[in-house]
């Protein structure tokens, strides 16, 4: 409970928040969403910034590829027809998969990319995609790729006074086809282990892949190795074995309540050996006549 | 600060502690439909619908429905008759205790102002975020299809 | 063969009579009406598992300003008691006092605040310095009752109140056994014997609505206490006791609640409400925050030990049923819980030699109480399961071999008699029974003897089974009361102790009313729950409401009735035998008939004017087991240990179902919780026995999307015993899920479970072992 708010602010753009930001930075709690917010007790708080405002609510076709407002809502992108069909589909299953609706309706793109945890659906597939994260902030826009937004935590890649404003999906990725799996104890449980894939098809087989990991631990987890296995190769039943084996081996898996650390381990060589499957029946599919 | 949005189709403009629980705000107000239940956004016990969608009362703050539109299950009847999903819900015994009945209707009110004729699977996904421990969901299911006009499974 | 009879209000689904108020969110609830000026309570809870408090100061709590009242072992009397919301004198310990100067478990109270907002009572509860001596704590069952085991009621002043075994200082919480002929020459005549361990696990009601109470100081220097609970009168006087004043000085009253399951059968905060409102003199509420309803009360984790004997022809010989219960911290409801292992699962079957024994155990965990199911969960887990494989090994259907086995009408069990609530039982005989009617509809319905597609790569298919029984009321103990009063208008008023806690309990009672009256349910206005206005009633537990309260409801309106047509016949000028009550009339011999509005305003004001009116009490003579059967269709995900329940069928024999769609609702509703139990509801502790799961984020219950396919048969048969041969339906099919889901995960994929819950886990590896996981 925020026992010391004075006031909420409600700007209607981005260069606004960075202002007040510039301003008291540490006395500011930005509300996109709101659904963790609420749950601090932060004294310092005596701000409240409301985001939903700013005009960053859409999700745009742009340049062959995708533009999610940082403020659009998740639910949306679960049901968004074109996010349905791009690159098979993998962003709009990855949103669908978090929480429960009322959670998906409350959350947003740049709440849930910027405030990742262990669980969190959505990084997992924009890593799988390579997207790229538009920031803004007192010098300007800048954008970051999401192997470098996701190599430490998205917190610390902020300058001060900076602001999320759109998570960009590339038009490459609509050249492959991926897919996301959630693996959970009941429907609307937390992850236990997810993974998502984007693969680009090429000389009959698999010419490039990129294959994440989340549910490990507080970052999604990118398996170079198990990628490596996958170059140029045709997903036959032994490669999909030993690429679950090798995530299982690779990625850096720890214990909770819901799992012992051996059985998430293995847990995330299913999911890996799922998604790729899926994203490659979705690739030869695509090319029947 | 002042707080102007729309509760229940009516404008209403209070003067409210910005980062007070839109939860305990209402049931201030006198809205009980709206009830606790975990005040961690777990159970759906106190979800009200911002803008025709359903969300977590416990977890928004005042300050956020500045200028949205409110609908908790008090504004679910209109001129003295109940909803057509309030009257289903009580002909397919879908109210055991009544202590989740508030956030099911206002999920499935959402539900069918966006899908009218859902089916089953539909309506399970859109009541997902709402616990029931007495009924076992199957008659709330059947009477948010039976509000639908559809067959009840 | 049950006989057909046709009534006009019992077995018509009514709509249940607070239905309306509740889709319309009206302020029914124990929150929902707070008086100004009302206290917020909170409560101190224990970081430790054991420990002795070696000073409280909260001097500094106190002086915060909003503060009234501050609480703990120095400044309220010591009373022991139990918690435990059962008839007086309790089977339960005395084992407890409002606030000790020990704390047994994580979680365990220590002391209570009441402020002017629920933020000044957090920091209250901040400002309180407790000086603790950390003991050892014992977190096992088996530890707790070896040698040198750390001691969790070494008080002096622990006691029982009725002559049962009780070893605090070996921890011994409670024990009973019973034996019937020799269990060992049994076995030894059985020509194959099985021997099993099964442990099933913690497990919390999670009613949506927690714990809550409410205390108000009246002008009349009375107590009212408003509180979420299923047992008003025993509130009442356990309050009474804690707070050493008479009975009749308090006035409980119960609301609508959200939900009990057994959660509620105990005087768990309404003891702190109380002291808090008399220090403080204003009305102080007090709710249970989701990580306290954790902590609570809880359903008793068990390790059942099995052994059975059985020839190849089907004949069973011997079973040895043996019971390590683990209570908790303390012992409330732990001796009855465990006596129901015995006696709601062993009779089911003809057993020639039995042997029934049941250690209940402190240790230094939370605390379990009633749960629906109430120790039958348990045992009919290890016996269901145990039933699968014996007959599979004989080369027995299952549905077959439960079919030879199970009791007739008629027939009565030796365990009746011996096994009661904490002392000796009742003897019964079997009045009626459609348990072969169960078998036969629900094998039809999930296709038992088709074969079943079993599933190709990962996926596995399978099917199981499993037959159950509980009661219906505990006879000769329990009681129940009502008083009906006729109106003006030739409607009645119905009072009545009984406890709806959502069950839809006032809308049951009102159908029998109104059934005996010749009247529409809408003409029987319900009034419960009131330890004031309505007369005595134990309480929602032991599936008595419709059987025991139901009665006295009948009894009353019978009684009525005689006065009714004792008018009616004065108005008609004929006998009042010859008065017959229908469709709100009363109704002479040729033709004639009077209303009884008419009859209703001739006794009020016109002549020989009397209030018509009658009240009846009363106690049942048996307890008439409902009987079930379940069928399940699940499918294993081979590869991550997952188990998706497909199908479930519960065919279910409660006598006259007074309500076809309550009752339907009350199996739906036991079943998913079953399911829920069954597969991903655990308690995870540290090694400091601290809950690590305590939230509903890490506590997961089924939701809508988690539910199989569910059908749902009533089987009609007829409890001549009953009010319109109506017997219980409320807590027997939770019962079904975990021995069922377990035999059907065998049939898919040949491992036995006897550990639950069957998470994805804990499945797994029982594939590996297997060598069949992938």
């Amino acid at each position: 409970m925020l026992a010391n708010v004075e006031t909420c602010h409600y700007p209607h753009s981005p260069e606004q928040v960075v202002q007040l930001l510039q301003g008291k930075h540490q006395r500011i709690l930005l509300l996109a969403g709101g659904t963790t917010a609420s749950l601090s007790s932060d004294e310092k708080i005596t701000d409240l910034v409301d985001l939903t405002r700013l005009g960053l609510e859409g999700i745009e076709a742009s340049d062959g590829g995708w533009r999610l407002g940082a403020t659009a809502r998740l639910q949306q992108l679960a049901s968004h027809p074109g996010l349905r069909r791009y690159a098979g589909g993998l962003v709009a299953e990855a949103a669908a998969a978090v929480g429960s609706r009322p959670i998906r309706n409350m959350a947003t793109v740049g709440g849930n990319a910027v405030q990742v945890f262990r669980w969190s659906d959505p990084p997992v597939a924009y890593l799988a995609l390579g997207a790229e994260f538009e920031l803004l902030g007192p010098r300007g826009q800048r954008l970051l790729g999401a192997d470098e937004f996701y190599r430490r935590h998205p917190r610390r890649q902020l300058e001060r006074a900076e602001i999320l404003t759109a998570v960009l999906l590339p038009a490459a990725g609509a050249a492959g086809r991926g897919a996301f799996i959630k693996l959970s104890r009941t429907s609307f449980d937390l992850a236990m282990a997810s993974a998502a894939v984007w693969l680009q098809a090429g000389g009959g087989g698999i010419e490039r892949a990129r294959l994440v990991v989340g549910g490990m631990r507080t970052l999604p987890f990118r398996c170079r190795d198990a990628e490596r296995l996958l170059a140029g190769k045709k997903p036959t039943p032994t490669l999909l074995e030993r690429l679950a084996q090798r995530v299982a081996e690779e990625v850096p898996a720890t214990a909770d309540v819901r799992t012992s650390e051996s059985y998430r381990r293995r847990l995330a060589g299913v999911a890996a050996r799922r998604v790729v499957r899926t994203a490659w029946e979705r690739l030869s599919l695509e090319k029947q006549p | 600060m002042k707080l102007s949005f729309e509760l229940n189709g009516r404008p209403v403009e209070w003067e409210v502690e910005p980062a007070q629980s839109l939860l305990e705000l209402l049931r201030q107000r006198g809205l009980k439909s709206v009830k606790w239940g975990c005040g961690q956004g777990d159970c759906g016990s106190c979800t009200v619908l911002v803008d025709g969608q359903t969300m977590r009362s416990c977890l928004l703050l005042a300050a956020q429905v500045q200028g949205r539109s409110v609908t908790t299950a008090e504004g679910l009847a209109a001129g003295g008759r109940l909803h057509p999903l309030q009257q289903s819900f009580l002909e397919a015994g879908a109210v055991q205790c009544g202590y989740c009945t508030p956030g099911m209707l206002l999920a499935a009110k959402s539900l069918l102002d966006e899908i009218p004729q859902p089916d089953a699977d539909q309506v399970a996904e859109a009541l997902d975020g709402n616990l029931c421990r007495c009924t076992g969901y199957k008659k709330i299911i059947e009477a948010v299809l039976l509000a639908a006009g559809g067959q009840s499974t | 063969m049950s006989p057909r009879r046709r009534f006009s209000v019992v077995g018509r689904s009514v709509d249940k009579l607070d239905g309306p108020a509740l889709v319309s969110g009206a302020p029914v609830f124990c929150e929902d009406n707070l008086p100004a000026g009302c206290l917020w309570a909170r409560i101190l809870t224990s970081p430790h598992a054991h420990a002795r408090i070696l000073s409280i100061d909260s001097s500094r709590a106190e002086a915060l300003e909003g503060v009234h009242a501050v609480l703990h072992h120095g400044n309220v009397p010591r009373v022991m008691r139990t918690t435990a919301g059962q008839g007086a004198p309790e089977p339960s310990p005395y084992d407890f006092t409002t606030f000790d100067d020990k704390v047994r478990f994580v979680g365990d109270r220590v002391a209570a605040v009441a402020a002017e907002t629920a933020e000044l009572a957090r920091r209250a509860l901040e400002l309180i310095k407790v000086e603790y001596q950390v003991l050892e704590p014992v977190l096992d069952p088996q530890r707790a009752l070896e040698a040198g085991a750390p001691v969790v009621h070494d008080e002096p002043d622990a006691r029982v109140v009725i002559p049962v075994p009780y070893e605090p200082q070996r921890n011994l919480a409670a024990h009973v056994d019973m034996a019937v002929g020799d269990v060992e020459a049994g076995l030894a005549e059985a020509e194959l014997v099985f021997e099993h361990r099964y442990d099933c696990h913690y497990a919390q009601h999670v009613p949506i609505e927690p714990h809550c109470a409410l205390a108000e100081p009246q002008p009349d220097g009375r107590l009212r206490i408003t509180t979420s609970t299923q047992v008003p009168f025993h509130v009442r006087r356990i309050v009474a006791q804690a707070l050493g004043e008479p009975v009749g000085r308090l006035h409980v009253v119960k609301p609508r609640i959200g939900g009990g399951f057994g959660a509620k059968q105990e005087v768990l905060i309404e003891d702190v409400v109380a002291w808090l409102a008399r220090r403080s003199g204003r009305p102080v509420y007090l709710r249970l925050n989701r990580r306290e309803e954790f902590l609570s009360r809880t359903r008793h984790p068990m390790t059942v030990r099995l052994r059975t004997g059985v020839k190849r022809d089907g004949t069973l010989t011997a079973v040895d049923l043996d019971i390590l219960s683990n209570t908790g911290a303390y012992g409330s409801h732990g001796l009855t819980v465990a006596c129901n292992c015995g006696s709601k699962v062993l009779p089911l079957y003809r057993w020639p030699h039995i042997r029934f024994n049941a250690d209940v155990v402190y240790t230094n965990l939370p605390v379990a109480g009633a749960y629906r199911g109430y120790g039958a969960t348990q045992a009919a887990f290890a016996m269901e399961i145990q039933m699968d494989e014996m007959a599979r090994a004989i080369g027995m259907d299952p549905v077959d071999f439960r079919r030879l086995n199970h009791i007739r009408r008629g027939e009565t069990s030796p365990v009746f008699a011996a096994l009661g609530e904490g002392g000796e039982g009742t003897p019964q005989s079997i009045g009626s029974i459609g348990l072969d009617r169960c078998l036969t509809l629900g094998a039809r319905a999930i296709g038992w003897r088709r074969r079943l597609r079993r599933g190709r790569g990962y996926l596995r298919r399978g099917r199981g089974m499993a037959c159950l029984m509980q009661g219906s009321s505990i006879p000769q103990v329990d009681m129940g009361s009502a008083s009906i009063k006729m109106n003006d208008d030739g409607s009645f008023n119905l009072l009545v102790g009984a406890t709806d806690l959502g069950t839809g309990s006032d809308t049951i009672l009102a159908q029998i009313a109104a059934e005996t009256l010749g009247v529409e349910v809408g003409a029987v206005q319900v009034f419960s729950s009131d330890t004031d206005l309505t007369p005595f009633d134990v309480g929602a537990y032991a599936s008595s409401t419709t059987y025991l309260s139901g009665e006295a409801v009948r009894r009353a309106a019978a009684d009525v009735a005689r006065q009714i047509r004792r008018v009616a016949a004065a108005l008609l000028d004929c006998r009042p035998a010859q008065v017959k009550l229908a469709a709100g009339r009363a109704h002479g011999p040729g033709g004639k008939s009077v209303e009884l509005e008419r009859v209703a305003c001739y006794s009020l004001y016109e002549r020989d004017q009397v209030q018509i009116a009658a009240f009846a009490s009363h106690t049942t003579k048996k307890s008439p087991p409902p009987f079930s059967a379940h069928f399940a269709e699940v499918e294993v995900d081979t590869q991550t240990g997952q188990v998706r329940v497909l199908r479930y069928v519960a065919a279910v024999d409660c006598g006259t179902a007074i309500n076809p769609k309550q009752a339907t609702g009350q199996i739906e509703g036991a079943v998913v919780n079953g399911l829920s139990y069954a597969l991903c509801e655990e308690y995870l502790f540290d090694e400091r026995g601290r809950m690590r799961n305590d939230s509903l984020r890490e506590y997961k219950i089924f939701s809508a999307r988690d539910i199989p396919e569910i059908e749902t048969i009533l089987v009609p048969s007829y409890e001549a015993t009953g009010p319109y041969g109506a017997k219980s339906v409320s807590e027997i099919c939770i019962n079904g899920p975990l021995p069922v889901l377990s035999n059907a995960i065998y049939d898919a994929v040949g491992v036995r479970l006897r550990r639950a819950p069957y998470t994805p886990e804990r499945v797994l590896e029982a594939l590996d072992a297997q060598g069949a996981g992938e």
